[in-house]
């Protein structure tokens, strides 16, 4: 069970690893914006998306992120993709649509096409985005990250510093609570309980012979928990002081300015409606034309 | 014969990161009716050997013979295909095709192991078992295991109450809810939901860890009334005391392999200062003893009483 | 009383406010001695433990650490002063690796960032673990586990330590090694006070004194030749005594009275 890596952090020493994971945070919010935007044309949108999805892959090598690894995400998406572009087929409708072929009575337009198209790259995008993400910084890191997000709420005495703790305790437990699940179900699984089939109310029974065990296992955890952090002297309402701190560096100043130019750039192309489309076709007429 | 491990291999996660090779090349037999004690450092593949007989994990490759039914990694007419394929084949070795033969013979010779069946005569009782525990009351909890195997509410029933008094736990208990027991209690009542299934191999994986050494003397004793029983007893432990005063077999594991198997008797006698395990204090002492010239005979002497007296005898006749 | 560490008077404590498993204690405890304190499971052993951490409020009567009462006002002073380690390796495993958990004491405590690394790879080297400082806890055995929490606690430089069956869950190597430990421990400092407890009670030995724990009350107190030689009545409570007294009370038997006080000396006695 613990080979279910969460979030998979592969450990190892990139320039993205090294950044701090505010900076990562804040640019994953921001490029995951950039995914929706919709520009007027279909040719100027595969046009963004085939950039952003050359920038990530850059990125991706950076990290040392093997791209096999992404598309295995991706198996489950494909079933999802299909379905969605039947229903899409027969009720997406737009003025702008063009008709592609008939089958019998039934017309197939354009862009319902299109517009499955759209969702499955920004799915794309946004799976890879988060997969840098997560590949490169710590889950301790990343709510060491979110905490400093929540500072503001400080002000309304919002228990900032209480719920990044629990959140960070809660990602320290998870493989613990994961394994002790494997051991749980081995033993119901050897007095006959069979997880995988039987009655409903087979299963019931099954579910709550796990269950039950788990949050038992999880109490005495917590109790247990908070005697040791006592004891080492926690006070959740007093000062302390930290062992890792985030420190902003050059190259972090550098990253934020390069997801500035690019979101200033994105924006720039939309407000301007420029289309980049006519230029690429011309492009590739030209190069067809050096080969013959 | 009530378990036989015929060339099982067995890697945790092949083809993934996490893959790892735990046990290699397994030929064991475990004796009907015996007290078996599975001794080695954690980590020696103990644990992984006994999930196995109750077919929890299936061999990478070989295949265990539980109760004359078969565990094979694959379901037996597709495993029996592959042997065949290997004996045929031309790039494996003449070794490899030997033990395609000897496994296909067994193969042939039995039938596949039926999951629940084989459930409900072997019986597993893991380290710290009081987790396992979920029911509302007692007597519930400890009648799940049967329901399971298809004994009907009245059965299971008596079936629980027989095994609660087994284990000394009297009707006072019965509508309980098992939480508010103490340590002790629980880990009995979850033996008990063992025991209730009336299965003829049990396996018992350090059943006395953090109980007092009362509690842990008196819990080892009703394991050995039920080996006289007539069940045989797979024991996980650390303590050489129990395999000296229980077990009637040793089998000891090393790195995934079985290093030998013998009896308690024969394995204390031999050893000195070897890293395996450690002996029981008071043969420690005696070894020690002997060590220094004192010529103790150490097979003779099950406790310090006996030592006592050997000794007075060597020093009388000095 | 200024050599007396820990002082309990009276002092009683229930978890369901219906019996009693801590019953009219009274007990001194010294500075600087190690202390065994042995119980069958449910004698309130690991209750005491939690009472005199200031983990737990006692229904009556009254602790007192350095003459300190141990209450709400002075909890925060007296806290530095106490360190635990408890049985189960994995629920007090608190960073998420080796360093991180070191370093929680440490955080607790206000120690300025900058002093914490220097500090975090002493206490490590202290307990063997300077090659696995940046391990998880998931890939760490029960026996490292208890050292990276013996760490933690020495690196807040605590005057008492209890060990509550910090070797209960650990395989023979774990429990070795934790004893051995422990041992180094008083042996590099002589004021520290060490109190561990355990019904393993073949790691009593060494200790200073040896107090036995009954149904909540305190059966015997005293040396452990003392206490050990009373067979019987540790036996008519669920106790064993360890493997030097029962050889002597079985030569006993046979009219040979042995004096030795440790097994290395008995094996000189027996067989010069």
């Amino acid at each position: 069970m613990r080979n279910i890596s969460l979030g998979r952090y592969l450990p190892n020493n990139t320039f993205i690893h090294r950044l701090d994971p505010r900076l990562k945070f804040i640019s994953l919010i921001i490029m995951m914006s950039m995914v929706f935007f919709r520009f007027p044309s279909v040719g100027m949108n595969f046009i963004y998306y085939g950039i952003l999805f050359i920038v990530l892959l850059i990125l991706m090598m950076i990290s040392k992120i093997r791209i096999k690894s992404l598309f295995k995400q991706l198996k489950a998406l494909w079933f999802m993709m299909i379905f969605l572009l039947i229903i899409n087929l027969f009720t997406y409708r737009v003025p702008e649509q063009n008709e592609l072929f008939t089958i019998g009575k039934f017309i197939v337009y354009d862009a319902p096409i299109y517009q499955t198209l759209y969702i499955f790259i920004r799915l794309l995008l946004m799976v890879s985005l988060t997969m840098i993400l997560t590949s490169t910084t710590r889950p301790l890191d990343l709510t060491s990250a979110i905490e400093w997000f929540m500072y503001p709420l400080k002000l309304i005495k919002f228990p900032v510093h209480q719920i990044a703790m629990t959140l960070s305790l809660a990602l320290r437990f998870i493989p613990l609570l994961l394994d002790e699940t494997g051991r749980i179900m081995n033993a119901q699984e050897s007095r006959g309980v069979d997880f995988k089939g039987g009655k409903f109310s087979e299963k019931i029974r099954a579910i709550v012979s796990l269950m039950v065990p788990l949050f038992v296992t999880a109490f005495t955890l917590s109790e247990d928990l908070s005697f040791a952090m006592e004891a080492r002297g926690y006070d959740p309402s007093a000062k302390r002081t930290r062992y890792r701190i985030m420190k902003f560096r050059l190259g972090d100043l550098f990253s934020f300015v390069f997801i500035l130019v690019c979101l200033a750039g994105s924006i720039l192309l939309l407000v301007f409606r420029v289309d980049f489309a006519p230029f690429v076709v011309n492009l590739f007429d030209l190069v067809k034309g050096l080969f013959k | 014969m009530a378990v036989k491990f015929r060339h099982v291999n067995f890697t945790y996660s092949p083809k993934s990161p996490f893959e790892h090779d735990a046990l290699f090349d397994i030929n064991l037999e475990i004796d009907k009716n015996s007290f078996t004690a599975v001794i080695g450092h954690t980590g020696s593949g103990k644990s992984t050997l006994i999930q196995h007989i109750n077919a929890l994990l299936l061999p990478t490759s070989g295949v265990v013979n539980v109760n004359q039914s078969l565990i094979t990694p694959v379901r037996i007419r597709k495993y029996r295909r592959k042997l065949e394929k290997i004996i045929k084949s031309k790039k494996k070795t003449n070794e490899e095709k030997d033990i395609a033969k000897s496994l296909l013979e067994e193969s042939n010779k039995f039938s596949s192991y039926k999951k629940k069946k084989l459930r409900s005569e072997v019986g597993i009782v893991f380290q710290f078992p009081e987790y396992q525990l979920f029911e509302e009351t007692v007597l519930k909890d400890v009648s799940f295991g049967p329901r399971n195997f298809g004994k009907s509410k009245e059965e299971a029933l008596n079936l629980a109450k027989e095994a609660l008094n087994r284990v000394g736990i009297d009707e006072t208990y019965y509508e309980r809810s098992p939480f508010e027991l103490s340590g002790g209690e629980k880990r009995r009542v979850a033996i008990a939901g063992i025991l209730a299934m009336k299965p003829n191999i049990l396996i018992l994986d350090e059943p006395t860890a953090g109980l007092d050494p009362l509690s842990s003397q008196k819990m080892m004793e009703l394991f050995f009334e039920i080996y006289k029983q007539g069940i045989t007893i797979i024991l996980v432990t650390h303590d050489m005391n129990h395999v000296l005063n229980y077990a009637t077999h040793v089998v000891v594991m090393k790195d995934g392999k079985v290093e030998r198997k013998t009896t308690p008797r024969e394995l204390f006698a031999n050893i000195k200062g070897e890293d395996v395990i450690s002996l029981p204090p008071l043969y420690k002492f005696m070894h020690e003893l002997a060590d220094r010239g004192c010529p103790l005979k150490i097979d003779n002497i099950n406790n310090e009483k006996d030592l006592a007296k050997a000794i007075k005898e060597i020093k009388g006749h000095a | 009383m200024k050599n007396i560490a820990i002082s309990l008077n009276n002092v009683s404590y229930s978890y369901d406010k219906k019996n009693d498993v801590i019953k009219n204690v009274s007990l001194n405890i010294e500075k600087g001695k190690f202390i065994s304190v042995i119980g069958h499971n449910g004698s309130g052993k690991s209750t005491f433990a939690k009472l005199i951490m200031g983990l737990l409020e006692p229904k009556e009567g009254e602790i007192k650490i350095f003459d300190l009462p141990l209450d709400g006002e002075h909890i925060s002073q007296i806290r530095p002063y106490l360190g635990i380690v408890f049985q189960n390796p994995d629920n007090q495993f608190i960073g998420a690796t080796v360093r991180d958990d070191i370093a929680f004491g440490l955080e607790n405590q206000c120690y300025p960032q900058n002093e914490m690394d220097p500090l975090i790879e002493e206490y490590a080297a202290r307990v063997g673990m300077s090659e696995l400082l940046d391990k998880e806890p998931g890939n760490l055995s029960g026996g490292q586990k208890q050292r990276v929490a013996i760490a933690g606690v020495l690196a807040m430089h605590p005057k008492i330590i209890v060990f509550d069956e910090a070797t209960a869950m650990l395989d023979p190597q774990g429990k070795e090694d934790i004893n051995k430990l422990i041992k180094l421990m008083k042996k590099k400092n002589k004021e520290l006070t060490l109190i561990t407890i355990t019904h393993n009670v073949e790691e009593t030995q060494t200790s200073d004194d040896v107090i036995v724990f009954n149904e909540g009350e305190i059966y015997m107190k005293g040396k452990p030749e003392e206490v050990f030689l009373e067979a019987e009545k540790l036996r008519s409570i669920r106790l064993d005594s360890p493997l030097l007294y029962r050889i002597k009370e079985a030569f006993l038997l046979e009219g040979i009275k042995l004096k030795s006080k440790s097994i290395e000396d008995l094996k000189e006695e027996i067989w010069p």
